[in-house]
């Protein structure tokens, strides 16, 4: 009789707990955008990520378990640009019937010229200005999900704006270490262009601007060689390896061309938890130290 | 017979905590802190030393417009510009958001992104029928735009019969 008691009690107070506590869900691809939600929404969305840290967009293949976290969702949020390849974030979203946000809308793409053909880069994130269209998209998409906590999201929208343009300013700073003719990054694959163009960089990589077999995609022998010349001409001091490529290819180019590996790159995806590149802003820091060490 | 005392204690349990949470949030009216809008016609002054653009970093969100200079009087928006001239004030006049007694102005301007490097100066006027109440400048730190609050005291204008002689 007590445990009766108890139960009917415990199920008249779940629901009113549940409804109470029922908080709009966010589900994002990548590992850049879910933080650039979390920063916007607060405690007051649940934000997901499909990628795990590491993991590469270009080439990711989503599993029963992601269709299932896209089923809770209340809004999608990807790259778009192709970044996730045959837009399986667009995808997923469309098979459960989801409303999807594109981040990089607004955002004035690069083209990059492979093979005769022209392909937009993906890969915006790179500029801080770029980042913050993805959080004005962002806090755009969540205002009109949840017009409630509009206020909330453009307050928290506008001091992360603020550390975006602090970070870009020090970023200046930093690279002022490096001579200008001494601003070559040679990555692994052609991630790097916008923070490239921003920064005052020329940008050199083997494999393409995606992993995955897309047009202009992955390695020639071309680009290798082409890659392995550029090192050699302008003396290039050290070569960068991704956290979401393997880095067999990059230390055999670096061998090849009589440099040294400077460090690890957070490229696609950023660091897990605990590491020091598990936000946008970390992870853009610890680039721009591990690329200043190792060409200074 | 245990039961029924277990849920009596509940019940007495809960009505006493509804009860005093509903009196407790039924107690004596609120003071009202609200103040009237100032006497006279207010109006506020900007000139900068640089030509304002959007700022890439603002929040622009479709409905919330980028833009080179806003002005807000206690949170009410009297400026929005999108592109300012070097050393041409802009006027808002009237302004409606000036209360009399404690007011503050926040100002935001942001530089062209090629000039970020250098400080900026910025100067506000604030005017009560025609004539300066308060006026400040100020400077952006190399970097970031021109960004500062500043309080604005408007006495309360003297009542019609205090003036009266007897």
């Amino acid at each position: 009789m007590n445990r009766l008691l108890s139960l009917a009690l415990l199920a008249l107070a779940v629901p009113a707990a549940a409804e109470e506590t029922r908080r709009p869900v966010i589900v994002c691809s990548t590992t850049q955008i879910a933080d650039f939600a979390r920063q916007v929404a607060g405690d007051r969305c649940v934000v997901k990520c499909i990628l795990a840290p590491g993991a590469d967009p270009h080439t990711y293949q989503p599993t029963p378990g992601d269709a299932e976290i896209v089923a809770t969702a209340d809004l999608c949020l990807e790259n778009g640009l192709h970044l996730e390849g045959k837009n399986w974030m667009a995808t997923l979203a469309k098979d459960r019937g989801k409303p999807i946000a594109t981040c990089t809308e607004g955002i004035a793409p690069l083209e990059l010229e492979s093979d005769g053909e022209k392909v937009r880069d993906p890969h915006a994130w790179f500029s801080p200005v770029n980042a913050a269209r993805y959080v004005n998209n962002i806090t755009a998409a969540l205002s009109k999900l949840d017009a409630a906590g509009k206020g909330e999201y453009e307050a928290r929208a506008k001091l992360y704006l603020q550390q975006l343009r602090t970070l870009d300013a020090w970023i200046k700073e930093q690279f002022n270490a490096i001579l200008p003719e001494k601003r070559i990054l040679v990555t692994s694959h052609d991630a790097f262009n916008y923070f490239c163009r921003d920064y005052g960089f020329r940008s050199a990589a083997p494999v393409g601007w995606s992993t995955g077999s897309e047009v202009g995609a992955g390695m020639t022998p071309e680009r290798r060689k082409s890659v392995i010349e550029s090192i050699r001409s302008f003396g290039v001091k050290a070569v960068f390896v991704e956290t979401s490529v393997n880095p067999k290819m990059v230390q055999e180019l670096a061998r090849e061309a009589g440099v040294a590996v400077g460090g690890e790159l957070y490229s696609d995806s950023m660091g897990g938890p605990g590491t020091a590149g598990e936000t946008y802003i970390g992870m853009m820091r610890e680039n721009v130290l591990t690329i200043v060490k190792a060409l200074r | 017979m245990r039961i029924l005392l277990t849920a009596a204690i509940w019940v007495a349990f809960a009505g006493g905590v509804a009860l005093f949470t509903a009196r407790r949030d039924a107690r004596g009216p609120v003071v009202s802190f609200e103040r009237g809008p100032a006497k006279g016609v207010f109006a506020v002054e900007v000139t900068a030393s640089f030509a304002a653009s959007p700022d890439p970093f603002a929040l622009d969100t479709g409905d919330v417009k980028a833009a080179g200079l806003v002005v807000r009087v206690n949170g009410v928006e009297a400026i929005r510009s999108t592109t300012v001239e070097p050393g041409v004030a802009i006027r808002a006049e009237p302004v409606a958001a000036v209360v009399e007694g404690k007011n503050e102005l926040f100002i935001e301007a942001s530089p062209p992104q090629d000039q970020l490097s250098r400080r900026h100066a910025v100067r506000v006027r604030v005017l009560r029928d025609g004539e300066p109440v308060a006026e400040r400048t100020f400077w952006s730190e190399p970097g970031s735009p021109v960004a500062a609050a500043f309080p604005l005291d408007v006495p309360a204008a003297p009542r019609e019969e205090d003036a009266h002689d007897h």
